[in-house]
């Protein structure tokens, strides 16, 4: 579903009760389950451009 | 690209040894991404001419229909709604089976105008496939309500095939769209095809391997680039199909596969997989431009059905809204029917007489069975349904139901033929086909065995309801789905094996499409003509003749210990519980005459009522729902369940007798 190393995501919002995660890649929004979401592993934009 | 000779070599006296009569038709195959429009452009191109059917020996929907474009004669056929070209889904393996070997004349890709990028990351792959291209760029009505622009010739240059602008809800550029194709399809093997290009790096190993397979001379259908592609995305399928030809390529492809995975340190998969994103991406941003929009309708209604409170109460709010809708307009309906039915003669369950009159007798009843619950329940449960569905509401559902459904070993996603199961429970087992994994599938079907569907729910009110109150009747229902929560988790135990993920794509809400929820009603309603109603009327005739011939009473007084001793139940409901294996709603009917009285209350107590409604609820899967588990999954699961299932109702109803006993 787009969600290849490098690419830039944004979580929309988190469903409550440890539900799944809708996340914003690539212009299209995907529901992503807990134990998938937490295969993704993310680094902060904002970080990353500071160190720069 | 030279190598497409090989193919068209090959390829239309193929198609006119299978149909002469097709031979000067052209094919035009719609593939794209799920929820797209896809369908809504099909059912536009072809109208009331579709054959819904199998794809062969593969439990994947088929449908095909005819289009008359300016006196040619056009086959239209709608691919199902894939991501992707791997091996990840039966969906997947049909698609590119079919553009490999079917040749279809011209492939229209559906894309979805509102999510470019994502959705021409499977045109690149359509590409690839070297078919004959349009790209249809459909909803750029919703794309403009995003705050996206899109320059169309542009997005021609950069893809090398022509592209069409669609909303194809209002019919807008359809007839463009058609006649584009059947250009391109009329004027094939003239156009040079496109080729994109991958980064240097991978794109020289492909160019490599593809010369090695071209000088292989290996026969295959598929084009050397894509076997090359495929073989470096370490593709099971091709892999197998390859290696038995060429031992050569194999390792060739292996070595190649692991230099790119040795550069990138990644799996030589996910490399192709980025660098197809990533040229995706950068065609998406050359060819669009997003300017800011106010919140837009859609992403409003998008916080309130998945907010923590809200959320949950509008997923309960159209759940109860849909049983509500049904009940009422199927009450309404099913009056109706019967009223109408009535005068042609009543239908007596008890009926004795000539061996004609009792096999008529029980025909009748099946089929006014079949028209006075099925057609009046079943069908407007199925319209809201896929009304709700194609609005996108479900999807909000599943997502805030995701963390439930884990808890039997689902995921969100099975929440739609679940919830197809309170209507009936038939063509709920046929849609558990939307669940990734056997495993699934079969813990989904289980669980719907158990769902409370029209004629279960006619039971509930018929006997608790009616005669001791909508308390219990309100009670018999949550103790329904506790039960299925609890089977459940013991089948998720039992059936080995791994939970898969929820992976859902959010689409935009939208106003549903006539096309697309008739046609959606129609495929489930379809399973319940040829399976629900011949079981019923033959089923009805059969019971009817044991009945008259006296078998059933003998029977029902060997079920004492079962019936009267553990249940409580008075030795006479032992008919009316083997007369509900055929159809549910026959407890209630039967019941009736089995007493003599329309009055229950005087031959049952409360306790009772509720514990034969309890029994009658979960006792076995109805006749047909075991037919459908039968061609599903085959006769042992189906008679595994149905074990299952009486098990289930021996145990909580000898417990709810004992329990009730105590209150009431």
């Amino acid at each position: 579903m787009g969600l290849t190393p490098g690419t830039n995501v944004n979580v929309v919002r988190v469903a409550p009760l440890k539900g799944p995660i809708e996340v914003g890649v690539r212009g299209a929004r995907v529901a992503l389950g807990q134990d998938i979401a937490s295969n993704v592993f993310v680094d902060s934009l904002q970080k990353h451009k500071q160190s720069r | 690209m030279a190598h497409h000779s090989t193919k068209s070599a090959n390829k239309k006296p193929a198609q006119n040894r299978r149909d002469p009569a097709l031979a000067r038709n052209l094919t035009i195959a719609l593939a794209g991404n799920a929820n797209v429009g896809k369908s809504v452009v099909f059912n536009h191109l072809t109208g009331s001419s579709q054959i819904i059917g199998n794809w062969p020996g593969k439990t994947v929907e088929r449908a095909q229909g005819l289009l008359n474009f300016e006196g040619r004669k056009v086959i239209v056929v709608d691919l199902p709604g894939i991501y992707s070209f791997s091996t990840f889904s039966m969906e997947e393996i049909v698609s590119r089976e079919y553009i490999a070997f079917e040749h279809p004349d011209v492939v229209i890709n559906v894309v979805d105008a509102s999510v470019l990028e994502r959705n021409l990351f499977f045109t690149i792959q359509l590409i690839e496939m070297e078919v004959q291209l349009v790209v249809c760029l459909n909803q750029m009505d919703a794309a403009k309500r995003k705050g996206i622009t899109i320059d169309q010739e542009r997005l021609e240059q950069a893809l090398g095939v022509p592209v069409v602008s669609t909303v194809a809800i209002r019919g807008e550029g359809l007839y463009e769209l058609t006649k584009t194709a059947v250009k391109v399809a009329e004027n094939k093997n003239q156009s040079e095809k496109p080729c994109l290009k991958y980064g240097v790096e991978i794109e020289e190993r492909i160019e490599k391997l593809a010369q090695a397979i071209k000088s292989e001379n290996l026969a295959s259908e598929y084009p050397p680039r894509w076997i090359a592609i495929k073989l470096l995305e370490n593709d099971p399928e091709i892999k197998k199909s390859i290696g038995s030809k060429s031992e050569k390529i194999a390792h060739e492809s292996e070595a190649l596969a692991a230099e790119i995975s040795h550069m990138h340190k990644e799996h030589c998969f996910a490399v192709i997989a980025s660098e197809r994103y990533s040229l995706a991406n950068r065609i998406a941003a050359d060819v669009q431009k997003q300017s800011i929009t106010k919140t837009t309708l859609s992403e409003r209604l998008d916080w309130v059905t998945t907010h923590r409170v809200f959320g949950y109460l509008t997923s309960t709010g159209v759940m109860a809204g849909l049983l509500l809708w049904t009940f009422t307009v199927g009450g309404l309906l099913s009056t109706m029917f019967s009223n109408a039915l009535n005068f042609l003669g009543p239908v007596n369950p008890t009926f004795s007489g000539s061996l004609v009159g009792i096999l008529w007798n029980g025909v009748f009843g099946g089929l006014v069975a079949g028209i006075t619950l099925v057609i009046p329940y079943v069908i407007p449960f199925y319209i809201m349904l896929a009304m709700i569905e194609d609005s996108g509401i479900l999807t909000r559902v599943a997502f805030m139901m995701d963390t439930a459904m884990h808890k039997i070993g689902l995921h969100g996603k099975a929440l739609i033929p679940l919830i197809l199961g309170y209507g009936c429970n038939v063509p709920a087992i046929r849609a558990c086909r939307i669940m990734e994994t056997k495993r699934e599938r079969l813990l989904a079907a289980f669980a719907i065995t158990f769902a409370p569907c029209a004629a279960r729910t006619i039971l509930i009110l018929g006997l608790v309801a009616a005669f001791v109150g909508a308390g219990w009747a309100l009670a018999l229902y949550a103790i329904d789905i506790a039960v299925i929560f609890a089977l459940g988790r013991i089948a998720l135990k039992v059936v080995p094996g791994q939970s898969t993920g929820l992976i859902m794509e959010i689409h935009s809400f939208k106003i549903p499409s006539l096309s697309v929820v008739s046609k959606q009603t129609w495929a489930r309603t379809k399973s319940l003509i040829y399976i629900v109603f011949p079981t019923y009327i033959a089923g009805s005739a059969l019971v009817q003749i044991l009945y008259a011939v006296g078998v059933l009473k003998p029977l029902s007084d060997a079920l004492y210990p079962l019936t009267v001793a553990w249940l409580g139940l008075p030795v006479k409901t032992g008919i009316l519980l083997i007369l509900g294996i055929v159809r549910k709603e026959f407890i209630l009917l039967a019941s009736v005459a089995v007493f003599g009285s329309t009055n229950l209350a005087l031959s049952l107590t409360p306790v009772q009522l509720i514990t034969l409604a309890l029994i009658g609820i979960l006792y076995i899967p109805c006749l047909s729902t075991i037919a459908a588990l039968a061609k599903e999954f085959g006769w042992k699961t189906a008679t595994t369940i149905s074990a299952a299932n009486f098990a289930t109702a021996l145990i909580v109803g000898g417990i709810a007798f004992r329990l009730l006993s105590l209150v009431l």
